[in-house]
């Protein structure tokens, strides 16, 4: 089922959660919604699964207007971030829950629900666990039970708000790979909330980054993390540096490195920012470049980031650069070291609306 | 491998240390187990082994006879009956108005709720002949039950009012800090899955809310059983009819009848007991069921 949003917002009191959002969704996507806590993206799932219900704009599922549809009615399942099991019920009357409150016609016999249940908690890598309550599983084992839960209904959406959030990064790991299988099996359409960049590109086709009640960018990943269209969104989707860009005499500088030949934007006197990602930034011999000293060394696993301080710039705003491994097994770099910094890529944003 | 085994040796050679036992955050299960035996026994326990103590008195024959008399089954099974009535429309009507104060926000809700906490600071003689006044059958409402053939005060009926009177704040205060603990998002999950209103409700609300509202009647149920003061103004006290058993613990003890007085206090003692205990029993059958908690 395809969803589209067209024109959406919901006010709470002052606070305007969404503002007029428009998304389209296809059939069989599988979508993020990306943004800090507090940017809408919660409220816009909510709106779609009917659980709220929008102040202005509609919500089309197949092109048909289904704003005002009972939530019932939707054939969406929702996922929430801490579960919502029903505690008194086993984890096989949970998955059951939604074919045994079927109307009578539709209903299937206590046989058919019996297979199905077990067939979906077998899907999520639970068969053994049908006698048990939610109180008894992990964290990891409760989401995966409302997943299969939120399954049995054969949704033609499935709705998932944070659905890792609450889960240590091993067993998260591990399910937003799962999830992502899934999807790939089942082919539903699929929209998930989080606030984890790295989860939105490592599981989305597209991801919908929002921010303030606004849809700020909308593409697929490697888009959205390489051609950020706003300062907001390249901050967001990863680590950047931030410097100045200085004007002298017509041209364009970061440090002592003039830009004015590479870059499009603000050589004049408007105040720039530019944004440079730590891998983007090369740290070569101390003769080339814009000289810096190494302040700190941290090896993290096949990268190695080092913190520098680069001349001209304050000491409490280091630059962090990220190397591979195997350069720095042949390099060494070590504290107090003498270096010289270039910036293989970077990119502009007018400094007044840089301040998000 | 032999050095580690040896080290072993030795360990088992010394004598066992003395077991652990596990500690908790705060100290001090010894002292409080004592005070709460000793507050227990002076305010419960031996007040009430006198009531047995004092009712040995009359043996077994007259024991027997003075709680089989008519007037005392009679006052007996009116007692226990119209509280376990009684009880049963709070938990109905107190959940109702537990739901309605937790779940919806309205002008003067807290003074709504304020009220709810009456029956339980009024003398209950004031509410007696409060309620009396209004169900006589020249009261404000009783003149418009009569014609109706409804007779509230002076009839069995009219216990029944007074004793879901005094028995409301029980439910609805039991309930309230359960309603709202109640956690929404399950709620909607079952919408989510395609319940309707009423299903949710009866499915996932009530499960949840079974233990409270068990505690609510039992709380209800007793506080009904052992009324007196609002009880005797709207009853009438006819024996046979409507006559409570504690107005006929009373009578007996303006008769100096003691002994006779203690014997129906034991009986209602022992039933109350029993009830108690059953419900308990169904409310940890209620609780287990939720697995592990």
């Amino acid at each position: 089922m395809s969803i589209a949003l067209r024109g959406i917002g919901k006010q709470f009191g002052e606070f305007a959660a969404v503002q007029n959002i428009d998304l389209d969704v296809p059939t069989g996507a599988l979508i993020a919604l990306l943004g800090p806590s507090g940017c809408g993206k919660t409220t816009l799932l909510r709106i779609i699964a009917g659980l709220e219900t929008p102040d202005e704009g509609h919500v089309l599922f197949d092109g048909r207007d289904a704003t005002l549809w009972p939530i019932r009615d939707r054939k969406v399942g929702f996922v929430f971030q801490h579960y919502a099991l029903f505690r008194h019920m086993s984890v096989f009357e949970n998955v059951a829950f939604g074919l045994k409150v079927k109307p009578r016609r539709e209903r299937p016999a206590p046989k058919e629900i019996r297979s199905k249940v077990q067939s979906l908690l077998e899907l999520v890598q639970l068969g053994w666990a049908g006698d048990r309550y939610p109180a008894q599983l992990s964290g990891g084992q409760r989401q995966r039970v409302a997943l299969a839960r939120a399954l049995a209904v054969d949704p033609d959406v499935l709705l998932l708000d944070e659905p890792f959030g609450a889960l240590d990064s091993q067993v998260r790991h591990e399910l937003r790979r799962w999830l992502r299988r899934l999807h790939d099996e089942l082919h539903f359409t699929s929209i998930f909330v989080t606030h984890d960049q790295q989860e939105a590109i490592e599981v989305a086709d597209t991801i919908v980054v929002l921010n303030r009640g606004r849809i700020e960018q909308c593409g697929v990943p490697s888009e959205v993390y390489d051609l950020p269209t706003s300062a907001f969104v390249h901050r967001f989707l990863g680590q950047v540096n931030e410097l100045p860009v200085q004007s002298r005499g017509g041209r364009a500088y970061l440090g002592p490195i003039d830009i004015s030949a590479a870059s499009a934007l603000g050589t004049g006197s408007e105040a720039n920012i530019a944004l440079i990602r730590p891998h983007e930034i090369e740290v070569g011999a101390a003769a080339s470049g814009w000289p810096a000293v190494v302040v700190a060394v941290r090896v993290i696993g096949p990268i190695v980031r080092l913190e520098l301080c680069a001349e001209g710039q304050p000491a409490n705003e280091p630059l962090e650069a990220e190397i591979s491994r195997e350069r720095y097994e042949g390099e060494r770099f070590v504290v107090g070291q003498k270096v010289g910094l270039r910036f293989r890529r970077w990119q502009l944003y007018p400094a007044t609306g840089a301040a998000a | 491998m032999a050095a580690p085994a040896a080290a072993f040796e030795v360990k088992t050679l010394s004598p066992p240390p003395p077991p652990r036992r596990a500690r908790g955050v705060l100290p001090g299960f010894g002292l409080t187990l004592g005070y709460t035996m000793v507050y227990l026994s002076l305010l419960v326990l031996i007040p009430l082994s006198a009531v047995f103590i004092r009712s040995l008195g009359l043996g077994w024959g007259h024991f027997y006879e003075v709680v089989t008399a008519p007037r005392v089954v009679a006052s007996l099974r009116l007692s226990f009956g119209a509280s376990l009535i009684a009880a049963l429309i709070n938990v109905i009507f107190g959940l109702i108005v537990a739901w309605v104060l937790v779940r919806y926000t309205f002008p003067f809700k807290r003074l709504v709720d304020a009220m709810v906490d009456l029956p339980f600071a009024l003398p209950t003689a004031v509410a007696g002949i409060a309620l009396t006044a209004l169900y006589a059958p020249n009261g404000w409402l009783g003149k418009w039950l009569l014609p109706l053939g409804i007779k509230v005060a002076f009839t069995p009926l009219g216990i029944v009012v007074a004793l879901t009177f005094i028995g409301l704040p029980f439910v609805v205060r039991t309930l309230q800090p359960v309603l709202e603990d109640l956690d929404r998002e399950v709620e909607q999950a079952a919408a989510t899955l395609g319940a309707s209103a009423a299903q949710s409700f009866v499915r996932v609300i009530m499960p949840a809310l079974w233990p409270a509202l068990l505690t609510g009647f039992a709380l209800a149920f007793a506080r009904a059983v052992g009324e007196y003061g609002s009880v005797i103004f709207i009853a009438g006290n006819m024996p046979m009819k409507s006559e409570i058993a504690p107005l006929l613990i009373v009578t007996k003890l303006e008769q100096y009848d003691y002994a006779g007085a203690t014997a129906i206090a034991v009986v209602m003692l022992v039933l109350s007991f029993g009830l108690m205990l059953g419900i308990n029993a169904l409310q940890h059958w209620a609780l287990s069921r939720h697995g592990g908690r």
